[in-house]
């Protein structure tokens, strides 16, 4: 969640630089009116950024509230967050808070914007606050600290409150729980902790629960799967060139691009010819390759797609075939494994792809 | 079937010139015991040694771990595997408690096959047989034998050890009886049945599977019936290429231990059906079917939960069993492992049927533990490999393991209480 690195005060008696950025209605320069205006710095805390400041205590001291309009932000993104984050870097904080902004859809995004951009650009702790349908909660969350928030600023008190209590432990490096505990948006990463009861007891639990129709509640969730319409079919197969993909984890012995056996997020172009006349190996403890070892075709079968362009069945068997392997890969790494081949072979003429498996 | 199942608790262990047990302490007659399991040529030799709680001891090529059980009435030891096949789960057995054998493989094996256990230290917090009396069996190969072949006899020198620990134990020392008996149903209560895919042929080296029902491979069979008492009674033993499932946890099976004893209470424990992970579509769907039918029709059941072993394969098996069975109305709960850190509880699963909503995770598997050096090493030496994906490291180093390697950590039979968390 954060830097390993402590951040620590110049002196005992002084406290830790906090930055606050808000909104033009939240800095208090008014209405949807003012949502052009541009980024301008007020010394000390400003408008929900005083509250901030009496939850920090003697741990912190908003030293500076950045305040930017909203459609400043949001018809520039990529620009107004450059220019935002070095008004920040310039201000040295060892915190950063933006919004709490709700579920304003505008403000939203630039929180998040803004404070992915300092955590991970200048490595300080940064925390914003949504509710969790706002469009930046889901686009931000996986970079910055997103505390769930209430719908609106009703609940400015109970945002800022949690904000701060994280805010204050990231700057001491106290461990922070889990999502659901602490009460932000999950960041993308799962830990084992350990519960009172063993999955056995929980699991038999849980389906009386079901058979009875009694509520309860999943420890895992379905994923929401994309439907994939299937590309039109090839024109003219006589013509085609046809590229072999793998995911068996195929490589040239001593595995160059370190394509890793499990958990892989890397995709290599070989050369078909040079895999099959040198020695290879196979990057993938999903199976046991004893047969493909043996005879590279069972996994590659080159010999029977040269018959084939032999006996004009297809046009050409593309030199290259790209390489990875597929065992408990995560679905985003498979995703953009799969563009990259995609574009290569693309790029490069290829009409079809024939991908085998383990 | 009705089994009755006694325990002596062992509540330490020593060498001794004879192998009895008096105030809860286990004394073993090493040389009887060397001299046994000796008798392999497979082995050049057998080191057996003791383990205890808090000792700087790492013990590594972990190839299994078993309770040490005997047969006293209607049946025999380990059937199909030390002695002939007769029906296991009906009569009297006995078990130690509070000790186990450690079995190490020093044969060259595929590196993913082994894993360790450290007798003090955080592998000893987050794995139960770090907090156990353990008799670590450790023979040295004769340098000729085949790893498969080698693979067998370190497994029958831990059943065989396991026996002669259990034969210890007399009438008047058992602290404890269960009896294991689901004979009764009450129709007033749900009734549970529970679908154990035991094995999956995936990691077969040179395609050759382990025997590991009644001694009989049985990779490729169609779902069967097989009673819960015959399971936890030895008719089912660990897999060598499966890990988070050591015979131990299928001796005190989480699941079929809890259904049994709640069997009359709140539930009927139905039965169970055993099945092997598929290796191709069809037959998948086949089996699938069959599972369904076997849970509905035959067990009678109104819902089933199911586990599995290893990884994706059977992952995808399990769903599609499980999508079949709730088409015929029954109820599943699924216990599934998590594999990744870098991922989200909607990330995870490897089926998208939407009335799979009733789902226990059993924890991650690649989560990583830092380990110490620690004094002592077992199974091997200070220059024995410890898998790691990213970098070469050695027993005698302080070290970075993926908990799926930690024995006894993670279970895929229930046992454990780790829970993947969103952070």
């Amino acid at each position: 969640m954060m830097s390993d690195e402590s951040v620590e005060k110049t002196s005992e008696n002084q406290k830790w630089r906090v930055v606050c950025y808000l909104n033009q209605f939240f800095g208090q320069l008014g209405g949807e009116e003012k949502a052009d205006v541009g980024f301008l710095v007020k010394e000390g805390p400003i408008g929900p950024a005083l509250l901030l400041q009496s939850l920090l205590k003697e741990d912190g001291e908003v030293v500076a509230t950045v305040i930017c309009g909203d459609n400043y932000i949001a018809e520039n993104l990529q620009e107004a967050v450059e220019e935002g984050l070095k008004i920040i870097a310039d201000l040295k904080p060892s915190l950063f808070f933006s919004g709490p902004a709700f579920n304003a859809g505008r403000y939203g995004i630039a929180c998040g914007a803004i404070a992915s951009a300092v955590q991970e650009r200048l490595a300080i702790p940064a925390i914003t606050g949504l509710f969790p349908e706002n469009p930046g909660a889901e686009m931000y969350r996986k970079n910055a600290c997103v505390v769930k928030t209430g719908i609106n600023a009703a609940q400015m008190r109970q945002a800022l409150t949690k904000m701060a209590d994280i805010g204050r432990r990231l700057l001491k490096n106290e461990p922070i729980g889990s999502a659901e505990e602490e009460g932000y948006l999950p960041r993308g990463s799962l830990k084992n902790e350990v519960v009172d009861k063993p999955a056995a007891i929980r699991g038999i639990d849980m389906l009386l629960d079901k058979i009875a129709g009694r509520p309860f509640r999943t420890e895992l969730k379905i994923p929401e799967f994309e439907e994939i319409p299937p590309a039109p079919p090839v024109k003219d197969i006589k013509t085609a060139t046809i590229a072999l993909v793998s995911d068996g984890g195929a490589v040239p012995k001593g595995n160059p691009d370190k394509i890793k056996v499990s958990q892989n997020t890397i995709w290599a172009p070989y050369n078909l010819a040079d895999i099959f006349a040198n020695p290879f190996q196979i990057a993938h403890s999903g199976y046991h390759p004893t047969e493909v070892r043996e005879n590279l075709n069972r996994l590659l079968p080159m010999d029977v797609l040269k018959e084939m362009v032999a006996e004009g069945v297809f046009g050409s068997l593309f030199p290259i075939f790209c390489s990875c392997s597929g065992n408990t890969t995560t679905v985003q790494s498979c995703k953009d494994m799969g563009k990259g081949i995609a574009q290569k072979l693309f790029d490069e003429g290829v009409n079809a792809v024939i991908l085998t498996s383990t | 079937m009705k089994l009755r199942l006694e325990s002596v608790k062992i509540t330490d262990v020593e060498f001794g010139p004879q192998t009895r047990i008096s105030n809860g302490v286990l004394y073993v007659n090493k040389e009887e015991l060397t001299g046994l399991l000796s008798k392999d040529e497979n082995f050049a030799s057998v080191n057996i040694r003791l383990a205890k709680p808090g000792d700087s001891i790492r013990i590594v090529n972990v190839a299994d771990v078993v309770e040490p059980r005997c047969k006293i009435s209607d049946g025999v030891d380990f059937p199909g595997v030390l002695a002939r096949i007769v029906s296991a789960g009906r009569g009297i057995t006995r078990a130690l408690k509070g000790i186990s054998v450690v079995l190490c493989d020093r044969h060259h094996h595929w590196i993913h096959s082994k894993s360790l256990i450290d007798m003090s230290g955080p592998a000893a917090e987050i794995g139960r047989y770090g907090k156990m009396l353990n008799l670590v069996i450790d023979p040295i190969p004769n340098g000729e034998t085949g790893d498969i072949d080698y693979a067998y006899s370190v497994r029958q020198a831990g059943f065989k050890a396991a026996v002669y620990l259990a034969r210890a134990g007399t009438d008047e020392q058992v602290d404890e009886v269960e009896v294991f008996d689901t004979e009764n149903i009450n129709p007033d209560l749900p009734s549970i049945a529970y679908y154990y895919q035991i094995y999956s042929p995936q990691h077969d080296p040179k395609g050759i599977p382990d025997p590991i029902f009644y001694g009989t491979p049985i990779s490729l069979t169609l779902p069967l019936i097989v009673n819960a008492n015959e399971i936890i009674d030895g008719a089912v033993l660990s897999g060598y290429t499966i890990r988070m499932m050591e015979t131990y946890s299928i001796q005190n099976h989480a699941i079929i231990t809890e259904l049994s004893r709640r069997h009359g209470k709140d539930l009927n424990f139905a039965g169970v059906v055993v099945a092997v992970c598929s290796m191709e579509p069809v037959r998948r769907a086949l089996g699938a079917m069959m599972v369904a039918n076997l849970v509905r029709d035959t067990l009678k059941a109104d819902g089933v939960i199911m586990t599995k072993p290893l990884g994706g394969a059977p992952n995808v098996d399990l769903g599609v069993a499980a999508s079949e069975c709730e088409k015929l109305g029954l109820k599943t709960t699924l216990l599934i492992q998590i594999l990744n850190t870098r991922a989200s509880l909607d990330s995870e699963m490897l089926f998208s049927d939407k009335a799979l909503n009733a789902i226990i995770n059993t924890g991650i598997i690649f989560e990583t533990q830092e380990l110490p050096a620690l004094g002592t090493i077992y199974g091997g030496d200070e220059n024995t490999q410890v898998f790691n994906d990213s970098r070469k490291q050695f027993a005698g180093q302080p070290i970075e393991v993926e908990k799926r390697f930690i024995c006894g950590c993670l279970n895929q039979l229930g046992a454990s209480c780790a829970v993947a968390v969103e952070y």
